[in-house]
């Protein structure tokens, strides 16, 4: 099977599967109910944005929305930030099978810096922030099954 | 010894001479017939409090039942029935969230426990200023987390059985503040430091949460302000966090506070909902609240422990207050934006600066 390449709806694909793999450990973490949208931002100022919809302790589908209108999901809220720091934290989380204390998804976005979180839903917003931090755990397992996708990255 | 012939037993052993004769009453067979015939389908995270809220068993009354007993919601409750004398808050306004069953559903699947889940054998042995700044935070959070046990509790025997999934949701919290009590406790004496110094500050925010004069004002504070706050201090506590001991700790306690905070949110909107003639209240309770957090959040006990930890050292303090300059800053920004999703605009009148002068 060819590696899957950072970032793509493939990849994100092998974390949902990772997840559906492992029942027991993420309904032992908790279910979740959230869209996290994570946004990439390339150099020249392209983005690409993938949606990951959890519910229950399942990712229950990864899709690529082309533009922030276009987001479906319940509780949606987007974590961004530029393609060096994604690349990153999956290099980080490979070579230490699992986020490191510099590398976890709360450490990058606690100062807004070199991730962002941004509410999708003006009315809900800070609520649908919160539910991030409600996931941490489960969040973090999902992120962390990366350590065990070979990936190949854009550059 | 002969048991001594009362009016009760009298009844019983009617009783029982009638069942035995095969007379059986029978009638609480067809009692509640418009609640009879009910399939609730679970949801896909199983059979929830909130999936079992359907036809009759659904409706939330805006005001709890009169009778005054634990009766369940949506059961057929017999004229008879004493009233315990205790359920005073029976007014939906006062104590709903509209997520409070959701809320309680996930705290339960979200337990944890200190002694299992922490992973206390890679603990390490670190410098003395960092394992005395570790050790100064949790005490201070050792003091300071079950406030928001002892609060729910004080109000939770008040409140009226049909808002039963308000009375599951405070009771869930009581228990995650109980462990993290107990985790901060076991932390400090865990790696060769100890209990450092308690907090004056701390106590004086904790007495205008205790004696706040009714539950939604005791509730704003502490739900929303105090464990607001606390939350993005956990948030700080796992971006700190020198092993992955204490990022276990920090992350597990983020979760929970992170639901506190959110029933607080969506109780503050119910209540101002039904009740915006009362919304200077709020505001009155947040004035006392936010200028005690202010003082607070600058005692040396507090603040000093994350200057070391962020700057790497007792002699890196300075390095550490620009580090973490800005983390007063999204705490009253959040704060800000929970009482904008709730319905309340305090921007002109909150008593916290939007930032600190560097």
């Amino acid at each position: 099977m060819t590696a899957p390449r950072f970032p793509s709806l493939a990849w994100f694909q092998r974390l949902a599967d990772a997840m559906a793999a492992q029942t027991e450990k993420y309904r032992r973490l908790g279910p979740l109910d959230l869209t996290l949208v994570v946004r990439v931002v390339y150099a020249d100022g392209r983005d690409q944005l993938f949606a990951l919809e959890f519910d229950g302790a399942r990712c229950v589908s990864v899709t690529s929305p082309a533009t922030v209108a276009a987001i479906r999901g319940r509780h949606p809220v987007i974590i961004e930030g530029e393609y060096a720091a994604w690349k990153e934290m999956v290099e980080s989380i490979q070579a230490n099978q699992g986020a490191d204390l510099t590398h976890t998804l709360n450490f990058l976005t606690l100062p807004d810096w070199p991730l962002r979180l941004v509410a999708v839903d003006e009315e809900q917003g800070q609520l649908d922030v919160d539910r991030f931090y409600r996931y941490q755990a489960s969040l973090q397992a999902f992120f962390d099954e990366a350590a065990a996708v070979e990936t190949r990255f854009a550059a | 010894m002969t048991t001594p012939m009362t009016p009760t037993l009298e009844r019983v052993l009617d009783r029982l001479s009638m069942m035995r004769e095969g007379k059986f009453d029978l009638g609480w067979m067809y009692a509640n017939a418009d609640g009879w015939g009910t399939r609730a389908a679970p949801s896909s995270s199983g059979l929830t409090i909130g999936d079992i809220n359907v036809g009759k068993y659904a409706i939330i009354p805006q005001r709890g039942s009169a009778h005054g007993s634990m009766a369940p919601r949506g059961s057929e409750v017999p004229r008879e029935t004493p009233a315990l004398g205790t359920y005073d808050v029976d007014d939906r306004g006062t104590v709903w969230a509209d997520n409070c069953a959701e809320l309680y559903e996930e705290a339960i699947a979200r337990q944890w426990s200190s002694a299992r889940d922490i992973p206390w054998a890679r603990l390490e042995e670190l410098p003395e200023d960092i394992e005395r700044s570790v050790c100064q935070l949790c005490t201070q959070l050792t003091e300071v987390e079950f406030v928001a046990g002892d609060l729910p509790a004080k109000w939770l025997w008040r409140i009226n059985h049909d808002f039963h999934e308000v009375k599951l949701f405070l009771a869930s919290q009581i228990f995650d503040e109980a462990r993290h009590m107990d985790v901060f406790r076991k932390r400090a004496l865990a790696n060769g430091g100890g209990l450092l110094q308690a907090s004056p500050g701390s106590e004086r925010l904790l007495r205008v949460i205790l004696e706040a004069p009714n539950y939604t004002v005791a509730s704003s504070l502490m739900h929303i302000l105090a464990e607001g706050f606390v939350l993005t201090l956990f948030r700080h506590g796992e971006f700190l966090a020198p092993t992955v001991v204490e990022k276990t700790i920090f992350r597990l306690c983020m979760q929970d506070e992170a639901r506190h905070v959110g029933y607080g949110t969506l109780h503050l909107k119910r209540f101002l909902q039904e009740h915006p003639d009362r919304t200077e209240e709020i505001h009155h309770i947040l004035d006392v609240g936010e200028e005690a957090m202010l003082e607070l959040s600058l005692e040396s006990t507090a603040i000093e422990p994350r200057l070391i930890l962020a700057g790497g050292g007792v002699d890196r303090m300075q390095e550490g207050m620009m580090k973490t300059g800005f983390l007063f800053q999204k705490q009253v920004r959040e704060y800000l934006h929970r009482l904008k999703v709730a319905g309340l605009d305090r921007g002109e009148r909150c008593r916290l600066p939007l930032e600190l002068p560097q």
